[in-house]
């Protein structure tokens, strides 16, 4: 039995072709049982991002069955196999683990480090056992692919940091403030970044959000979109003394905060810290703020810098994560390796103790009455000789399935006592 | 027991050393083995400290509050930071400590030639005094953290070092804390030591730095209290006032009463 993986992801498909193959929560079993109906096929599980669409299958022969699974997965997102084929790649075996692995720590991701996946993972695999799809195969590999994740998380530094601009401004505002939750945010204007930025910190636990529009309507609009409270954008200088983070993205073309008014808002909000973030184009805010003492100002290039900077870090980090996985995928495989001689070591072991128990039961009866220690040194013999012998074959046994000659050992031993054919 | 004070004094080096490191790697397994070290490190000053207590009538009252002193700052930083994300200040803690149990190496065991310097009144205003002392130096401890940290958020730092250190409100909020609970302390030690300095006539120039000190404190806790004053001037003040009263304690430390 081995790992096949065939699928289609961001970087062999563009988002023209990756689209069809969006599947909803309860449509991913339904794909997956349609796949494991092909013969050959044992055990699948598929898993659907907008980035990517992967089938895994447990299967006899992996490369034999590459040619109908393609043909499943195209009929999947109701498209032409002639048109799919092209973007489709296929693993089999150690490359297919090494590829699972990749996948769940997030080293094949758009963003790599981004911890979304190894969720979507769980969930499609969780979704697809209940379906009955699954089988021990598959259920060790995922087992051991999130494993490998967890400890590329913990390892490396690959997920520590943010990579975009509205996750780097929280991060920044957990520095000054700790905890989110104690951060009131003022969203001045209605610009796309700065309304994705006030998003961010209003999913990630802010504690109130204020939005502040030259056009009223537009704030209320806006506000109610966030989750958050209109106001007037005459009020700022009062909502300065209100507000911990302060986003700005007005179109204005001359600042619209001053140092003058951040010295009275300040002061009127005792002196505990704001922190700036001026996303607009022209800039919003007067730069010369940062050298006030509490006060904390980020423009666009700043949070992009260190966007830019964590990225490169992840990149860095991605490094020693993939030699991490490569090993646990060797190491993996020499696991399965070793599980695949089991069921010869288990045949063996059951054929040598019934034998020793019919001649124990034909020398005890020839022997006729012995007492209890003349029966039990007799038995002993038996156990004796049978360990000593097998000792050696288990031994050899697996030592080859350390090696590429297992399953070839397997099937020597198989042969030579005369073992019926393992179960799969 | 006293012959473990170099070793003590090392111990500390050693924790410092440890924390930067857990600093510079950001490895969890470094960071446990700084907590272990600094932990063991002060078990070791209890067990100095408590075999020097029977000779404590013979003088040595400096370096047993001092050592005192580095105990109590590691100590209330092990429980912190089971409670509040300050692993970062770790490296301040244990260099503070460390500068403490150099000053408790060095202290002379006092030549006491008059009992009275040495009743209850004296025993009270140094214990007092190094409890406001320790506190203190906590508080100094999370300012200097503070400060780098700021410093780096206002220039935008792109170092990870940044992200390894506490949140610039969880170390005002502690800071404070430690000048709240130091101050009534070292506020009853001045005025006890003054009534000793008047019975006994002995006035000396450290009292000026003892009150200098008190009043930076002071400040810095009523312009917090009243203003809400906060921040980097409030952080170097802070400093400034461990500075002081430090040299207090070495010229205690260092020469005979």
């Amino acid at each position: 039995m081995e790992l096949l993986v065939l699928g289609l992801s961001h970087k062999t498909a563009p988002v023209a072709i990756r689209e069809k193959f969006a599947l909803s929560e309860e449509a991913v079993p339904q794909a997956a049982e349609r796949a494991r109906t092909v013969p050959g096929c044992h055990e699948t599980f598929l898993v659907s991002t907008c980035n990517r669409i992967e089938l895994y299958a447990a299967c006899e022969n992996g490369a034999a069955l590459e040619e109908a699974l393609g043909t499943v997965m195209a009929e999947v997102g109701g498209a032409n196999p002639g048109a799919v084929r092209p973007h489709l790649y296929a693993h089999t075996g150690p490359q297919a683990i090494k590829h699972l692995f990749r996948v769940a720590a997030s080293l094949d991701s758009l963003v790599v480090g981004e911890s979304q996946i190894l969720g979507q993972l769980k969930a499609a695999y969780e979704s697809c056992r209940q379906g009955g799809q699954t089988g021990p195969v598959l259920h060790r590999a995922m087992e051991r692919a999130f494993t490998v994740a967890k400890r590329v998380r913990s390892e490396t530094g690959i997920g520590r940091s943010s990579v975009s601009v509205a996750s780097v401004a929280a991060d920044l505002a957990r520095q000054i403030f700790g905890d989110l939750a104690t951060c009131n945010v003022l969203l001045v204007g209605a610009g796309k970044m700065g309304e994705l930025a006030a998003r961010h910190f209003k999913t990630h636990g802010a504690r109130e959000l204020l939005v502040a529009n030259r056009n009223f309507d537009r704030a209320r609009a806006l506000a109610e979109s966030l989750g958050g409270h209109p106001r007037s954008l005459d009020e700022l200088e009062t909502l300065l003394s209100q507000a911990e983070v302060v986003v700005t993205s007005t179109g204005a073309p001359t600042h619209i905060i001053t140092t003058a008014m951040v010295k009275r808002a300040l002061k009127a909000r005792k002196y505990r810290p704001i922190f700036f973030i001026d996303i607009a184009v022209p800039r919003n805010i007067e730069p010369a703020i940062n050298s006030m003492d509490n006060v904390y100002l980020y423009d666009v290039d700043d949070l992009s810098g260190i966007a830019n900077e964590n990225l490169a870090g992840r990149k860095r980090e991605a490094e020693a994560a993939e030699l991490l996985v490569a090993n646990e995928a060797e190491r993996f495989l020499k696991d399965l390796a070793g599980s695949s001689v089991t069921p010869t070591l288990q045949a063996l072991r059951r054929k040598a103790d019934e034998l020793k128990a019919g001649e124990l039961e034909r020398a005890m009866r020839k022997l006729g009455d012995l007492d209890e220690k003349q029966r039990k040194t007799v038995e002993m013999l038996a156990d004796g000789v049978v360990n000593k012998l097998l000792h050696e074959v288990f031994s050899s046994l697996k030592e080859a399935a350390r090696t590429d000659h297992g399953d070839e050992m397997a099937d020597t031993v198989r042969k030579l006592f005369g073992l019926n054919e393992p179960e799969k | 027991m006293q012959a473990l004070l170099p070793a003590g004094v090392g111990l500390f080096a050693g924790s410092t050393a440890a924390y930067l490191a857990a600093l510079w790697t950001s490895k969890p397994f470094v960071l446990r083995a700084a907590h272990t070290l600094l932990a063991l490190t002060v078990l070791l000053w209890v067990g100095i400290l408590a075999g020097s207590v029977a000779h404590l009538s013979e003088g040595g009252v400096t370096r047993f509050y001092l050592g005192g002193s580095a105990i109590a700052l590691s100590t209330l930083y092990l429980i912190l930071v089971r409670r509040y994300p300050v692993s970062g200040l770790g490296s301040v803690v244990s260099a503070l400590a460390t500068l403490l149990s150099v000053f408790a190496l060095f202290a002379q065991q006092q030549n006491v030639t008059d009992p009275a310097l040495v009743d209850w009144l004296l025993r009270v205003h140094i214990a007092l005094a190094f409890i406001g002392v320790t506190a203190f130096a906590f508080s100094t401890a999370v300012s200097l953290v503070y400060l780098a940290q700021a410093r780096m958020l206002k220039q935008k730092s792109k170092t990870e070092l940044r992200r390894r250190l506490p949140p610039l409100d969880v170390l005002d909020q502690l800071g404070m804390r430690g000048i709240v609970v130091g101050f009534p302390f070292y506020t009853v030690a001045l005025l006890l030591g003054s009534a000793q300095a008047i019975r006994t006539e002995h006035l000396r120039g450290s009292y000026v730095l003892a009150i200098i000190s008190w009043i930076i404190y002071g400040v810095v806790l009523q312009a917090r209290l009243t203003a809400g004053w906060r921040g980097r001037r409030a952080a170097i003040l802070t400093v400034f006032g461990l500075v002081l009263a430090l040299s207090v304690v070495a010229q205690y430390g260092f020469r005979s009463i």
